[in-house]
């Protein structure tokens, strides 16, 4: 072997090697693989030498050059993923994000509070298995009165000012005419709720002239005040929490005999006294009683084969409560701060 | 209604509850007579007393101020500075002791005042509330028994209750209505009633006759002369006991009228007897258009179904509501006539509704007035205007009562009772409680014939009587249970789940819920909407003509909604200048329309997008923001099971709302039939209202998407060979709609298209003017097989054959 080759390839090998450890980006490190070990590369050039070569000199020259362009790739290997890691370790350290920044949100939408209360209910008596009903805006003034045994020119109309669309037609005082559609369309045994809008001719800090009712009634063939004494008991309960007291007030509406307003200790006090409850410890939450048999008279439901009880909320005033909303007027607004409150 | 505790003491006794009114208070609020509040005005003047100045000298360090030495009884003397200069020694004087809280919540306390010791203040009746100005403190009558409290001795110590009595309790509208309920609640007698009126030989029907021609509307008319009064101011103790119950004293007569009226609940009127022409009263119809005068001067026209109270010429009463200006009590009045009816409680409710005149007496006969209490409280009135007035009242009254009211007996049974409380009502309690309640009592072996009082209009049935059981017995010892059901499986009323399905997908999308009222002003919704054609043209229910209210609160809720847009767009630009920038709310609810003369309901839901959500930090690219609207109403769609629905343009710009812009606009068909909008907002409306950002609104009919509903749910097999994605480019005319073109492609790709998304839309230098280019994928799978690549190359060669042919679109 001549001297010269010899030193050539000792020379591109220990070159080779160096340059290899030293590159510093992949693409350096790919560029010096190509530069030594490509199709025209050192190495290759070095080979072409081998045709001038005497004959039995090749095979040990082939050999020897063999020798180095697999150590050489080796070096690249390692050169090589050594570089990769470390360039990992870079983009690593160059990505970090701050996390503490705000999030990216993209939230779902709340529920307004008058639905979510009027869906709290629904749920609770669907477990005592009320199926829900829902009726007309505008009603006839049969079955916003009438049926209900308030009669034209009786002072109990005076107890709801009433919108009216004509002579005949009102909107709906109240939730109860869904009670008498459900009797004349449904054959008892029933365990009905009603719900939604109601109007009346009323606006101040207290009063909205367009508010929501829920209403239930219960219809079977044998049901007493105790009855529906433990079912208001029990809802209150569950939509309040536990430890909350109902009272029972004897009062006054046609369509029930006997009535009863109820009450529920305040729950911002727990009944000790506060503006919420006027510092009664108690609040008024609706109105019940069993159904007057003068209803069922007027809806053709054979009393006393049949008999029931009735009561209704006001859902704003039901919120109001639950969740210590301080102003009524709010609940129309559909302030975005306000009802973003109630996400579910 | 005012009741005070005082006059109720006259006839039952409550006396216990003088110094603790609270306790009464919540016996009758047990009992179904609500109290509202409790005015107690001794408490108001706690540690107030009379007291007497022994030495007056002067503050050794303020001229203007007095030092004072007051006793207030039994050798206690206070040191007090007072400021004012009216007062000197031996001068009666209300003292404000340390401890009391005047009006205002005014703490007396011990203080220095300029360095010497006040024990206390001396009041002037400004600072005590009873007065609006005041010159110096107040100077008693040298009678003023020192040390006695100033509650008492000024006559301030009664107790007001503000009562809700129910419309069933007319029988609570007076002072002894109420203590007869008392008395049946404590078990408890009523004081016997005094009459102490005499009557002259003179006969009350030589002076004025009667006729009533209505006797059905009038069962009852009984009237007394009395001669020869002096109309005057009424002594101290009746006007004090009027504004104590909130009635102003007008004269000795009117105020004895009212002052009867608040004690036994009827009402009475006192005509001039000089002004009654003809001296004849007649009780009849009024005739159609007949003009009446009330006392207090309005003149109004009568409509001929009011029942009248007439002389021979003219009317000159109101039955029951008010007294005509032409025959009232005034100065100059000598001889009256004392009326005492029992008017038909509806007719008086009609005709006082019919005109708007709302007073006591009507508010009472309205709810009904004891017809056998009649003629007790005419003779009680007679008595107090002989003594108050003078005069004499005459004999031989009138009472015209041809057919005495009676009530019906009840038929109950004390097991009844018990069935419909839930626990056993005892025999011997019910029949004690009926005659507490002034019920004749008959029968016996657990059943009863009970006949109420006539004085209890709402004792009817035998549930009414269940309700007195029950109420007697307290509604707190009404035991808990649950009602035994027949089992009764029903379903949910099917609009108002699917309105919670819908609310819960899209408030997914990021929307909250509101609630508008259902009226908006008729105006305005005419203006913002632009008429009805926009909404029509949408496949919306409307109705040319809007349902309005006929007595609205004010003019901005005058008719019902036709749409739900007004009110949203109103929420956000409230919300906006609250610097909600952006917001997305919907609304589910009904809106209204006629078709001819039924009012219909049609259930809708609206969706409003404002402003981008991206985060202020990390910039995103910004879409039309009625893109998102979209999206919502199409997850909406799916998630309601419809996938068979397109979004057209419309034939022409004018089919556009007003509020919309007319460029950025589209109808949503499902399976061929309009069933709303989408859009963006008018620029000019949001210019307006300054909102500053993009807005964008779709609305929606629910009736028809919720036709079929629940769609029920198929499955289809899934394809277990590769996807083949091809994309193309394609120019076209501006006025191209996309919609169209993907409709197209599916047509023809229909057995192994599975999607054609677009991923560009391109408009600019690059191209013609008025040309855009579309960039779309394609996918491509077969169910049963890999998919020959010659497949995929001949039918997208015919999907850009077709697009050629049918939209002149070029490959680019």
């Amino acid at each position: 072997m001549k001297p010269m080759s010899q030193t050539k390839l000792d020379e591109i090998k220990s070159t080779a090697s160096a340059q290899f450890k030293a590159a510093t980006s992949s693409k350096s490190l790919y560029d010096l693989k190509v530069q030594f070990l490509g199709k025209s590369g050192a190495l290759t050039e070095v080979m072409k030498e081998m045709a001038n070569l005497p004959k039995e000199e090749k095979p040990l020259f082939g050999k020897k050059v063999n020798e180095i362009k697999n150590f050489l790739e080796q070096v690249y290997v390692e050169a090589e993923e050594a570089l990769k890691k470390a360039e990992m370790n870079e983009r690593l350290a160059t990505e970090e994000l701050d996390l503490t920044l705000p999030a990216y949100v993209r939230q779902a939408g709340s529920e307004h509070p008058v639905y979510k209360v009027i869906e709290e209910i629904f749920t609770i008596m669907a477990r005592l298995g009320y199926s829900v009903r829902t009726g007309p805006l505008i009603e006839k003034d049969y079955y916003n009165f009438e049926a209900l045994n308030i009669p034209a020119d009786h002072p109990a109309r005076d107890m709801q000012d009433t919108f009216f669309i004509d002579q005949h037609h009102v909107l709906r005082t109240h939730t109860s005419p869904i009670q008498i559609h459900s009797l004349e369309n449904e054959k008892p045994p029933l365990r009905i709720i009603g719900t939604g809008p109601v109007f009346r001719c009323d606006s101040d800090i207290s009063h909205l002239p367009n508010f929501h009712q829920i209403e239930g009634m219960c219809v079977d063939q044998k049901v007493s005040m105790a009855d529906l004494k433990g079912t208001i008991s029990f809802f209150v309960r569950e939509f309040f929490g536990p430890g909350l007291k109902t009272r029972f007030r004897p009062s006054f509406f046609p369509f029930t005999e006997p009535s009863a307003e109820v009450d529920c200790s305040c729950p911002i006090c727990k009944g000790k006294g506060c503006s919420l409850c006027k510092h009664t410890g108690w609040i008024e939450i609706g109105g019940c009683g069993l159904i007057n048999p003068k209803v069922f008279y007027n809806a053709k439901i054979s009393y006393p084969e049949w008999q029931g009880f009735a009561f209704g909320f006001g859902i704003e005033r039901m919120g109001i409560i639950k969740y210590g909303i301080d102003d009524i007027r709010l609940f129309p607004e559909n302030d975005v701060r306000f009802v973003r409150q109630f996400l579910s | 209604m005012k009741i005070s505790l005082k006059w109720l003491q006259d006839f039952v006794d409550v006396s216990e509850f003088l110094k603790k009114p609270d306790e009464l208070g919540e016996l009758l609020t047990r009992a179904g007579l609500e109290v509202e509040e409790t005015i107690n005005r001794a408490k108001d003047y706690e540690a107030v007393v009379v007291g007497l100045i022994l030495e007056k000298d002067k503050h050794p360090d303020a001229d203007k101020l007095s030092l004072c030495r007051v006793t207030t009884g039994e050798g206690v003397v206070h040191q007090i500075v007072c400021g004012a200069q009216n007062h000197k020694t031996n001068d009666r004087v209300i003292v404000a002791l340390p401890g009391a809280v005047l009006p205002g919540n005014f703490v007396i306390k011990k203080a220095k005042v300029r360095g010497v010791e006040s024990g206390g203040m001396l009041c002037s009746y400004k600072e005590l509330g009873l007065a609006n100005e005041s010159d110096g403190i107040a100077i008693l009558n040298p009678a003023a028994p020192i040390g006695q409290p100033f509650a008492e001795y000024g006559g301030y110590d009664d107790v007001i209750f503000e009562l809700k009595v129910t419309p069933n309790r007319a029988d609570c509208l007076s002072h002894y209505g109420l203590a007869r309920e008392i008395a049946c609640i404590l078990g408890r007698e009523l004081k016997p009633l005094e009459s102490r009126l005499s009557l002259s030989d003179s006969s009350t029907k030589k002076q004025i006759s009667l006729e009533v021609k209505n006797s059905e509307l009038c069962p009852r008319y009984a009237g007394r002369f009395v001669s020869g009064v002096t109309v005057k101011e009424s002594p101290e103790w009746l006007k004090k006991r009027l504004e104590g119950v909130g009635l102003n004293p007008i004269n000795n007569i009117v105020d004895v009228t009212n002052y009867v009226m608040m004690e036994f609940g009827q009402p009475l009127h006192a005509f001039d007897a000089k002004l009654i022409e003809g001296r004849k009263i007649v009780v009849a119809a009024a005739g159609v258009s007949e003009k009446f005068k009330t006392l207090d001067g309005t003149e109004l026209n009568l409509q001929g179904s009011e029942l009248m109270i007439r002389d021979s010429q003219r009317p000159i009463a109101m039955a029951g509501v008010v007294g005509g200006q032409n025959s009232g009590v005034n100065a100059e009045t000598t001889d009256i006539f004392i009326e005492a009816a029992y008017f038909l409680p509806m007719s008086v409710r009609k005709t006082s509704r019919t005109h708007g005149i709302e007073t006591d007496s009507a508010y009472r006969f309205s709810r009904g007035v004891d017809p056998q209490g009649v003629v007790r409280a005419m003779d009680r009135a007679a008595d107090l205007i002989v003594q108050l007035a003078g005069g004499s009242a005459y004999g031989d009254h009138h009472d015209y009562y041809p057919n005495p009211v009676k009530k019906t007996a009840i038929e109950i049974s004390v097991k009844m009772v018990s069935d419909r409380l839930g626990y056993e009502a005892e025999e011997q309690k019910f029949v004690g409680f009926m005659r507490r309640l002034g019920c004749e009592v008959s029968g016996g072996s657990g059943k009863y014939s009970v006949l109420p009082p006539t004085f209890r209009f709402d004792l009817e049935q035998d549930m009414d009587l269940v309700e007195e059981y029950a109420r007697l017995h307290g509604y707190e010892n009404i035991p808990e249970s649950l009602p035994v059901f027949l089992a009764s499986p029903a379903f949910h009323d099917k609009t108002f789940m699917l309105n919670m399905k819908l609310g819960q997908t899209l408030r997914g999308q990021g929307y909250s819920q509101a609630f508008n009222y259902s009226f908006v002003s008729g105006h305005g919704q005419r203006k913002f909407l632009g008429g009805v054609e926009g909404l029509k043209a949408a496949g919306l229910a409307v109705s040319e003509e809007g349902i309005k209210v006929m007595n609205p609160l004010n003019e901005e809720m005058d008719i019902m909604r036709c749409s739900l847009a007004m009110g949203l767009f109103k929420n956000l630009t409230m919300n906006f200048n609250y610097g909600n920038h952006q917001g997305r709310l919907y609304e589910v609810g009904p809106c209204f329309y006629k078709v001819e003369s039924d009012y219909k309901e049609t259930n809708r839901t609206g969706i409003m997008a404002w402003g981008h959500l991206s985060q202020l930090w990390s910039k995103t690219a910004e879409h039309p923001l009625v893109f998102e609207v979209k999206a919502a109403v199409e997850v909406l769609l799916r998630s309601l099971n419809i996938s068979s629905f397109n979004w057209v343009s419309p034939q022409s710009r004018s089919e556009a709302p007003a509020f919309l812009h007319s460029g950025q606009f589209a109808h949503l068909l499902v399976e061929g039939k309009k069933v709303g909008y989408l859009g963006t907002l008018h620029p000019v409306l949001l210019e307006e209202h300054k909102v500053r950002v993009p807005v964008a609104f779709a609305e929606l009919d629910l009736d028809q998407l919720y036709k079929g509903q629940p769609r029920s749910y198929r499955f289809e097999s899934l394809s277990k060979f590769p996807a083949v994605e091809r994309d193309f480019a394609f120019v076209m005319k501006k006025s191209t709609k996309v919609g169209e073109l993907i409709k197209e492609i599916r047509k023809i790709g229909t057995g192994i298209l599975t999607k054609a998304d677009i991923f560009d839309v391109y408009e600019g230098d690059k191209l013609e003017k008025g040309q855009k280019s579309v960039a779309i994928r394609l996918t491509f799978q077969d169910k049963n097989a890999t998919l020959q690549d010659q497949q995929v190359v001949d039918v997208s060669q015919k999907i850009v054959e077709s697009l050629k042919k049918q939209f002149g679109v070029a490959l680019r």
